[in-house]
């Protein structure tokens, strides 16, 4: 092994430690499997992505009949080094594995990440991200404190009515929920009553996700 | 931010307020409501004129769920 080699393994673990924290993981049955994660990034490191949030994206507007938001694909960004970490082959391979004991499956290598920003009145209804592509779904939350009663809370329900509505998440900043996709993954996004509501959302892709939808990353 | 240098139980990132869940549930029905009162206007407008809707633009996108993609 070269100096060289050994030069980027070094800086690869030290990105990884720098990035990711995911270390607890509760992991819960209903109304279908998924897990919840209190700390997901490092601290520094979920301060340094929700800042270039805040500043330094360029959002861009999507509204269907149900679901209103800003959007945004980590894809365009591979220039901004500030947060670069959030693509790192070492990290992604880290998350890759750890999202995969979570889920209680192996996860694919190809990673889309994108962001999502709700503002006051923005929304998403029901729906279930039943894509063929798509396979988990892992979503992480990042904020300055928002109160319980602000509106944008992530919602799980057992059933395509607002009634089969299950669990309510907290908008705790850091934490993530992660969840497989298919015909029964309902979920939601509440309306956003006051603030500003910024997710980070990790799509781990299948054999059916082409290069021509997808702007993915990919683990080490 | 919001410090989760203490890492967080189950119970701190599941809302059981049963106000807050009252007003969750309050806008997830509204949208509801607005969405399927849309859907039908919209499905009456195509037949009588055969136009291509939002909603079955967004339709296309998840053909299983109401709903179009990644609004997580």
């Amino acid at each position: 092994m070269g100096a060289k080699s050994m030069v980027s393994s070094t800086a690869a673990i030290e990105a990884d430690e720098g990035v990711l924290a995911f270390d607890t993981v509760f992991r819960k049955t209903a109304p279908y499997p998924h897990f919840i994660s209190p700390r997901f990034y490092t601290e520094r490191f979920a301060e340094t992505l929700l800042a270039w949030l805040e500043l330094g994206a360029d959002w861009r507007l999507k509204e269907t009949p149900l679901f209103a938001q800003y959007e945004l694909g980590f894809g365009k960004f591979r220039h901004c080094t500030e947060i670069q970490g959030l693509w790192d082959p070492a990290v992604l391979a880290r998350l890759r594995d750890q999202a995969g004991r979570a889920f209680g499956v192996p996860v694919s290598a190809r990673i889309n990440i994108s962001a999502h920003k709700l503002i006051t009145g923005q929304h998403g209804s029901i729906h279930t991200d039943n894509e063929p592509g798509e396979t988990h779904r892992l979503v992480v939350q990042l904020n300055r404190g928002r109160a319980n009663d602000s509106g944008g809370n992530l919602v799980l329900l057992s059933g395509p009515a607002p009634a089969d509505m299950a669990v309510v998440f907290k908008q705790a900043s850091n934490s993530a929920v992660g969840f497989g996709l298919g015909p029964a993954s309902h979920h939601a996004i509440g309306r956003v009553r006051t603030g500003t509501r910024f997710t980070v959302i990790y799509t781990f892709l299948s054999e059916a996700a082409t290069d021509a939808k997808y702007n993915y990353f990919v683990a080490s | 931010m919001t410090s989760n240098s203490e890492v967080l139980g189950v119970d701190a990132l599941i809302e059981t307020d049963s106000k807050i869940l009252g007003q969750v549930q309050k806008d997830l029905s509204q949208e509801y409501i607005r969405f399927m009162s849309r859907l039908m206007k919209e499905r009456l407008g195509t037949q009588a004129g055969g136009s291509t809707s939002a909603f079955d633009q967004a339709r296309k996108s998840v053909p299983a769920s109401p709903g179009p993609t990644k609004s997580s």
